[in-house]
């Protein structure tokens, strides 16, 4: 076979695989462009033209007024952005202190450890709400954020475990010696020499505990549904009646409810796209 | 400087494989030690139970007097370079040769004098505010080297630093290295499998196999006299050639295959069966003059300084080796008359292998 051909192999895979990407992407992502277009336009006219445009006619921002003046929605939100951003802290620096001494050290019950740590991948959470609601009102933490965060910290911990380990396997021994050699204590390596070297394993684990918290219904709605507790999934759902839905609001919303997300988002991103081990050696 | 000594030391892994055979050794002030084998031989274990990253399950190993055993890595004064170079890719250059004095807590303006000082030797004093990736592989070792001499050091240890560069610069580099090493007398000890850069730079040369030291002397001594076949076989690039051969009855000389027979001045009883190792470099091409050896040439490679052929010596499939000076063309089945001088020949007893 020749080289033209293999290229042009080469360029059809492309096709084929970026065509299925973007159709993807296109489903995915429609749905959110669909919540942000009505969200500007008229009650009306988001019944008579779901899919169009709003124009000079059907221009609103009523949805807004109403969520940014009838509702609480700074505490909604405040509250969703606090819980998730405490969860993310809590559980990337204790899965990393976790993965590091997994892949680090040679300990009896190393493996059956990690094996332990990996079932809670498996087992969904919520399969253990009603004694977790139980454990929650025992310690007299129910309408609070802090049941949240303990809840979610559970939850994400497994998977960030396991990707990070799997991560910090990859770190050149040598580099850890280099630094043993240099006199640098176990916490420092931790902290100067590995942290830094895992950022991009840190975002992308970063991004997977975020993104199921922030969108969370079921715990917010069983462990913190009180006044000035709700998250800003569990706020919008005000707007949701059993006979009148005020489209205009939970649409509103929703697209607030998108933009700090998305700004984590981008702050992690930028990280996962950097490969930061290159330099350290060959 | 410092002296390091190993009594007895032993290395054991917890399946029970022994990677280290009670190795006995003392290495002098300034002294550079090259410890040189094949892949898997223990020579890199070894360096590292001297840096203290491998612990020692038997014997002892001692710097300056001082048992270490027991002691931290960071408590050794040792510095130790890696393959890999294994620079902190976070940091700026400046801070990789920096990082270890900090953290042993000396001050900021000392630690500038003595960056800038490493980086002067180095060459690498434009290059300090750049993150290691920015560099070339040279650049980068010499950073790693950097690193390590800012601490000034009791103890060197290198772990094959030049097997990651390209064949020219890792000429420049070793040449760096035994300057270096010379003009700032620290004791080093320096792990390699090429045996060009073992006799090059070693005061003295440890060749390592299965774990066990096999002889440890001066480079040229290790190349004259080799006391085992493994010894023979390794040091010398190419390698030696080794012929089974029989011991005339005369004592006069040994007989090699059928037909070929060398002079000898041993004192070997007769008829015993040896391997007879010859360096290439040692025949002696005798034109057309007729020399005792006369073998058909298979192969030859130039390499413009010298010619190595292959020839058959009638002794089954094996090649034996001849390097000639200059170029030569010989065609494929040319018989080539070849001399050698008695006390370049080199015996060993075919059963143990050691010399004879």
């Amino acid at each position: 076979m020749s080289f033209k051909n293999i290229r042009r192999e080469d360029a059809s895979r492309a096709v084929i695989v970026h065509g299925i990407l973007l159709t993807y992407t296109l489903v995915a992502l429609y749905p959110i462009f669909l919540v942000v277009i009505n969200a500007f336009k008229t009650r009306k006219a988001i019944f008579r033209d779901p899919m169009g445009f709003p124009n000079a006619e059907t221009f609103s921002l009523e949805g807004f007024t109403k969520v940014l003046a009838k509702s609480n929605f700074e505490v909604f939100f405040y509250n969703s952005f606090t819980v998730t951003v405490i969860t993310i802290a809590i559980v990337l620096l204790l899965a990393a202190m976790a993965a590091w001494a997994l892949s680090e050290y040679k300990f009896p019950g190393n493996t059956v450890l990690a094996l332990y740590l990996a079932i809670g991948i498996m087992v969904p959470i919520r399969l253990g709400s009603v004694s977790i609601l139980n454990l929650i009102v025992d310690l007299g933490l129910i309408n609070t954020l802090t049941a949240l965060v303990l809840v979610y910290v559970a939850q994400g911990l497994p998977l960030a475990i396991f990707i990070l380990t799997e991560f910090m396997h990859q770190i050149p021994k040598d580099l850890k010696e280099a630094a043993r050699c240099d006199g640098v204590g176990e916490f420092k390596i931790f902290f100067a020499v590995i942290l830094p070297l895992i950022r991009p394993a840190v975002a992308t684990v970063a991004v997977f505990t975020m993104i199921p918290i922030w969108n969370d219904l079921w715990f917010p709605l069983i462990l913190a549904p009180g006044d000035g507790k709700q998250t800003i999934t569990l706020g919008v759902q005000q707007f949701i009646g059993q006979y009148v839905t005020d489209w205009n609001a939970v649409l509103a919303s929703l697209s607030l409810a998108i933009i700090p997300i998305l700004i984590l988002y981008l702050i992690f991103s930028r990280q996962l796209i950097r490969g930061l081990t290159s330099g350290a050696v060959k | 400087m410092a002296t390091v000594t190993l009594n007895q030391a032993e290395k054991t892994y917890a399946n029970g494989y022994k990677a280290i055979h009670g190795i006995n050794l003392e290495i002098q002030h300034g002294e550079f030690t090259v410890l040189v084998g094949p892949s898997g031989c223990g020579k890199s274990t070894l360096l590292r139970m001297i840096a203290g990253l491998e612990s020692i399950s038997d014997g002892e190993i001692s710097i300056d007097d001082k048992v270490v055993n027991k002691v931290a890595p960071a408590d050794r004064d040792i510095a130790m370079v890696f393959q890999n170079y294994a620079l902190y890719p976070h940091m700026s250059n400046y801070n990789n040769m920096a990082y270890g004095l900090r953290n042993h807590g000396h001050s900021k303006s000392e630690i500038d004098s003595k960056v800038r000082e490493a980086a002067r030797i180095l060459q690498l004093e434009d290059h300090l505010e750049r993150k290691p990736s920015q560099l070339s592989g040279g650049q980068r070792q010499r950073v790693a080297m950097g690193r390590a001499i800012v601490r000034q050091p009791k103890v060197f240890l290198f772990d094959e630093p030049l097997s990651n560069l390209d064949a020219k610069l890792r000429v420049d580099m070793r040449l760096e290295i035994k300057n270096l090493q010379q003009r700032l007398g620290i004791t080093s000890v320096y792990v390699t499998h090429d045996q060009v850069e073992a006799m090059t730079l070693a005061d003295r040369l440890i060749v390592m196999n299965g774990g066990v030291a096999e002889q440890i002397g001066s480079p040229i001594d290790i190349y004259e006299k080799p006391e085992t076949l493994f010894v023979a076989g390794f040091i010398g690039s190419p390698a030696m050639n080794f012929l089974p051969g029989k011991v005339s009855d005369d004592r006069t000389h040994v007989v090699v295959g059928d037909k070929v027979k060398l002079d000898l001045d041993h004192d070997v009883e007769a008829g015993r069966n040896v391997t007879v190792g010859i360096r290439p470099e040692h025949f002696r091409l005798c034109g057309d003059d007729a020399g005792p050896v006369s073998a058909s040439v298979r192969m030859v490679e130039s390499l413009g300084a010298e010619t190595l052929v292959y020839l058959d010596f009638g002794i089954g499939n094996e090649n034996v080796t001849l390097r000639v000076q200059g170029t030569h063309q010989f065609a494929k089945g040319t018989v080539l008359k070849l001399s050698i001088t008695p006390d370049m020949i080199h015996l060993f007893d075919t059963e143990t292998g050691k010399r004879i």
